[in-house]
């Protein structure tokens, strides 16, 4: 079975911070899932998803990103992300991902990206 | 056993059961779980003896049994139906992808997809669009599984029909995107390329959405090509139109183009580790001066020895083109 984990923190700026860690795919869906339900019933909007120790994400993984960015961004909210290593960023890219959201290297710059409030 | 059921302090919260004077209770246990209760009662008090306590046991144990056997061939009947059910999807689903591809003079073209599952979400299609121009397409929708088959379908509609209208792959991915953006589910995208091969001056125009890059290897050069490109489904609109990409390339005689899907390079060891775009890219150099045929046999064949131990695979598609014209 394969690992998969979610930590979720707050940092300054009303900006919460996802931490994903392990293997992405259609059995560990659920919990990231969960994890942006949980945010959403809370009414915070203003997310950044730390990949750092994110190893793989599968095509059921990126769907889990595209399931919440319209309710986010309807809330003037928005997902950011983040720290991605080569390979997983190639996952997102193929796909056109940094089109559509914002993909940076740090955490620091994903949260700067939100305006100031 | 209740030999009093008036007397029993047990039966104190339940209506006055008038005609029952005992009563006895027996649970029908199937692997050590109650799926039922027989009851049996007297008018009269101490109306059971132990005699018909063991005969009423044993016939609660046949009852247990016969219901249990009734229920096992309940769940293999649906099971079977079930099975019968996948292996028609399995059979329609092969007549979505091309029984035969077309041949060419100056061209060979070669496919192989194979499901992970029953049926799958791969698909792969040719097109004659004018007299001079053929049109190629080859997809992955995201998932597995029944669910991915019925976008598939859905795709090759759009395939056929837009095909012939929308020439330039550009345009067809734009349209292609409108029809779907709007009919699936949003957590789902299809990626793919749709590509364009003149059959006589060899000129090979292709678009990408979201799709693994197109691996193109000449007598001089080797690289892969990714036209910028989003998945299909994913965002309507501006964004996705200003972002898709149209390259050309000439193919000239001895070229090879392998265009595929994620099963290829995401199949995985035994040890976890991918097969990769490098392993990929060192078998195609290797065969390139073989028919396109073995070309794609000697990429399979490499998939399957990788990923050997493991016996799992996704959804695995490869179309070779191989230009031997002038």
């Amino acid at each position: 079975m394969s690992d998969f984990k979610v930590n979720i923190r707050e940092r300054s700026g009303s900006i919460h911070v996802m931490e994903l860690k392990g293997y992405l795919d259609a059995h560990t869906t659920p919990i990231l899932e969960d994890s942006f339900q949980k945010l959403l019933n809370e009414k915070k909007y203003r997310i950044v998803v730390n990949c750092r120790e994110l190893n793989y994400i599968s095509s059921a993984g990126l769907g889990v990103f595209m399931a919440f960015i319209e309710d986010v961004r309807a809330n003037e909210g928005d997902i950011k992300m983040s720290d991605m290593s080569p390979k997983v960023f190639n996952i997102f890219d193929l796909l056109g991902f940094p089109m559509l959201y914002d993909i940076v290297k740090t955490e620091e710059e994903a949260a700067g990206k939100f305006s100031k409030n | 056993m209740l030999d009093d059921v008036e007397e029993d302090k047990r039966t104190k919260h339940l209506p006055k059961m008038k005609f029952a004077g005992s009563l006895l209770i027996i649970p029908l246990l199937s692997h050590d779980k109650v799926i039922g209760i027989l009851y049996a009662t007297k008018e009269i008090s101490f109306g059971f003896d132990q005699d018909d306590v063991d005969i009423l046991a044993g016939f609660a144990d046949q009852v247990s049994i016969a219901i249990e056997n009734a229920r096992l061939i309940e769940r293999s009947l649906e099971k079977e139906r079930l099975q019968r059910e996948l292996l028609l999807a399995q059979e329609m689903q092969k007549r979505l992808l091309p029984q035969t591809l077309p041949t060419f003079a100056n061209f060979e073209m070669q496919a192989v997809s194979s499901p992970a599952l029953e049926v799958g979400g791969d698909y792969y299609d040719v097109v004659q669009i004018d007299k001079d121009r053929v049109a190629m397409v080859i997809g992955d929708v995201s998932g597995k599984g029944v669910g991915a088959a019925f976008y598939m379908a859905e795709v090759k509609g759009i395939f056929q029909s837009l095909a012939k209208i929308y020439c330039s792959p550009k345009d067809f991915l734009i349209k292609a995107n409108e029809a779907l953006v709007s009919s699936i589910d949003k957590r789902s995208f299809i990626s793919l390329i749709y590509s364009t091969i003149h059959t006589t001056t060899g000129e090979l125009v292709m678009s990408r959405a979201g799709h693994c890059p197109i691996l193109y290897v000449s007598s001089k050069q080797h690289e892969y090509i990714k036209p910028s490109g989003i998945g299909l489904g994913i965002k309507a609109g501006r964004i996705f139109e200003e972002n898709v990409e149209e390259k050309k390339i000439m193919m000239k005689s001895g070229d090879v183009c392998v265009f595929y899907t994620d099963g290829v390079t995401e199949s995985r060891s035994s040890s976890g580790e991918e097969f990769g775009y490098e392993r990929l890219r060192d078998v195609v150099l290797k065969y390139k001066d073989r028919s396109a045929d073995e070309i794609k046999e000697a990429i399979i064949q490499n998939v399957w020895n990788y990923t050997d131990a493991q016996g799992y695979h996704d959804d695995l598609t490869i179309f070779v083109i191989k230009w031997l014209g002038a």
